[in-house]
């Protein structure tokens, strides 16, 4: 290992200049789709668009109704996952013993995590739309949502509140505070930043998820606001995008090429 | 007169590590005892035992008693966080809390229910000046205590301790990671803190020893092997074991 300094700084400037390719590699296509969708469908946008409802069969028109069906099944879904995930995350990380129950449970959040969520959208169905009678509403949706995003808010909460030094903890307890003083006061303020990127990757999954609500609360048409907000079916900005067709083209099929294959591996 | 009384106590931690066997020992009020010994003797456990603070770690089997003022504070109805106010301790790595040096400083209160703001001042200002470290940080006390530097951290630990007025202040190697100057500035708090506390140090080394008890003793693989009230552990000592470690032919 004797390289001139020449040598060195040649494979330094090689090492730099691959590196700089895949970032650029990663981030250009990312950049070029948002610019290609602007060039073309910028014009599309308009507050008419934005505030009105669809008109035509969904030819034509707005797409009020789904944006605000999207809000309220994203509030929703936070209403019910948020809270009872970052309990379950404390429970896990500073109250249960480590045995081999507490490893199974682990286990099987992330393997919950990895689950299609076609099969959060059937078991939805069953449990919340039939079985419990909510119906295709909001409410069911949420419902599946949230156990759907649970695994994914509780185990990236679990590794925030495991960051937290252990002698934080330590010291918190030798001052005189109590194992939930310490929590309160002390790891949960640390671990926020980490709690908050779970939440916010496990809401973004509900927000964009098409497959469970097709089963439990998205409705393909509606041509106004319904008047009940958490009983009836929404529509979905995710639905309306993935069915609205203007032309049967080539790019339509594409889009919808990965969800038949979802639809197969489940009938199968 | 004796402030601590720990009867043959015995204790083995759920791993098989460090742990201790059968000691008794009395440690006298208001001046410095030293614990001292290689890594593994048992001091560290001793010290977690005082304030209860080995309830955090799985432990396998204990018995024996530890009193102080005469109430074994190992009885499962101790009032442990009554006790931890009591005993202070402080540990081996700095670790100030998240939060501004003042809010390290008024932590340990507020949990106590103080929301005074002046007693809290009042506290803040007599802690830092006991750890002799008013001056370097009297002017931001809002800022977070992290941007000290490791000997003023450490000192900010100290006076944390010293801010719940304890009885007792238990230190387990707290210049390990400091600058000979840094240490001295603690050395010299702990002699000025003796006149009214009870403390307990586990030094780093055998000079640390020497420099700051006024009465030592010396672990070993879990048992206290000697104890001397005053000096005489590192003139005379009466063990094989404790003359070989003082002289320095092992450890």
């Amino acid at each position: 290992m004797n390289h001139s300094s020449s040598t060195r700084n040649l494979i330094q400037r090689i090492g730099f200049g691959a590196l700089s390719v895949l970032a650029f590699v990663t981030v250009a296509p990312i950049i070029g789709t948002a610019l290609y969708i602007l060039w073309h469908g910028g014009s599309a946008i308009s507050w008419e668009f934005l505030s009105g409802f669809p008109r035509d069969g969904m030819r034509a028109g707005g797409i009020l109704p789904a944006i605000v069906g999207t809000f309220y099944l994203t509030v929703g879904t936070a209403i019910f996952s948020v809270p009872l995930g970052i309990a379950a995350a404390i429970y896990l990380s500073e109250y249960a013993p480590d045995n081999r129950w507490t490893r199974l449970i682990r286990i099987a959040i992330i393997n919950l995590a990895g689950i299609p969520s076609v099969v959060y959208g059937l078991f939805g169905l069953g449990l919340f739309v039939i079985f419990l009678k909510f119906g295709t509403s909001i409410l069911a949706a949420s419902l599946t949502l949230s156990i759907m995003t649970l695994p994914v808010i509780i185990s990236t909460s679990e590794e925030a509140l495991r960051s937290v030094p252990q002698a934080f903890r330590t010291v918190s307890i030798s001052v005189g505070a109590t194992r939930w003083q310490t929590i309160r006061r002390i790891v949960l303020k640390e671990a926020l930043p980490g709690i908050l990127t779970g939440v916010i990757l496990g809401l973004e999954r509900a927000a964009g998820e098409t497959a469970p609500i097709l089963f439990t609360g998205a409705a393909f048409f509606l041509p106004q606001l319904p008047n009940s907000h958490s009983t009836r079916p929404w529509p979905c900005l995710i639905t309306f995008l993935s069915s609205r067709r203007k032309y049967p083209t080539c790019r339509f099929k594409f889009n919808m090429a990965p969800r038949w294959c979802c639809w197969f591996l489940c009938w199968e | 007169m004796d402030k601590i009384l720990i009867d043959s106590l015995s204790l083995q931690y759920a791993d098989g590590t460090e742990s201790l066997r059968n000691v008794s020992l009395a440690i006298p009020e208001k001046a410095i005892t030293v614990l001292f010994g290689p890594a593994g003797g048992g001091k560290s456990t001793l010290l977690r035992c005082l304030n209860r603070l080995n309830d955090l770690t799985e432990v396998r089997a204990s018995s024996g008693k530890v009193l102080i003022d005469g109430e074994n504070v190992l009885d499962p109805k101790t009032d442990v966080i009554a006790l931890r106010r009591k005993v202070g301790m402080v540990f081996a790595r700095p670790v100030v809390l998240p939060m501004s040096i003042r809010g390290n400083l008024t932590y340990g209160l507020e949990l106590a229910g103080e929301t005074r703001r002046s007693r809290l001042d009042e506290a803040v200002e007599r802690s830092l000046r006991l750890a002799a470290i008013w001056d370097e940080v009297k002017d931001r006390l809002d800022e977070p205590a992290i941007a000290l530097s490791g000997g003023q951290q450490q000192r900010v630990c100290l006076a944390r301790v010293l801010a719940l007025q304890p009885e007792i202040v238990l230190l387990d190697e707290p210049t390990s990671g400091l600058d000979p100057i840094s240490t001295g500035k603690v050395e010299a708090a702990l002699q000025e803190l003796k006149k009214d506390y009870t403390i307990i140090l586990v030094p780093h080394s055998v000079q640390q020893a020497g420099r700051t008890a006024d009465h030592a003793a010396f672990f070993l693989q879990g048992e206290l092997v000697e104890f001397q009230p005053g000096h005489g552990i590192f003139t005379n000592p009466r063990d094989k074991r404790t003359e070989d470690y003082v002289t320095g032919r092992f450890g």
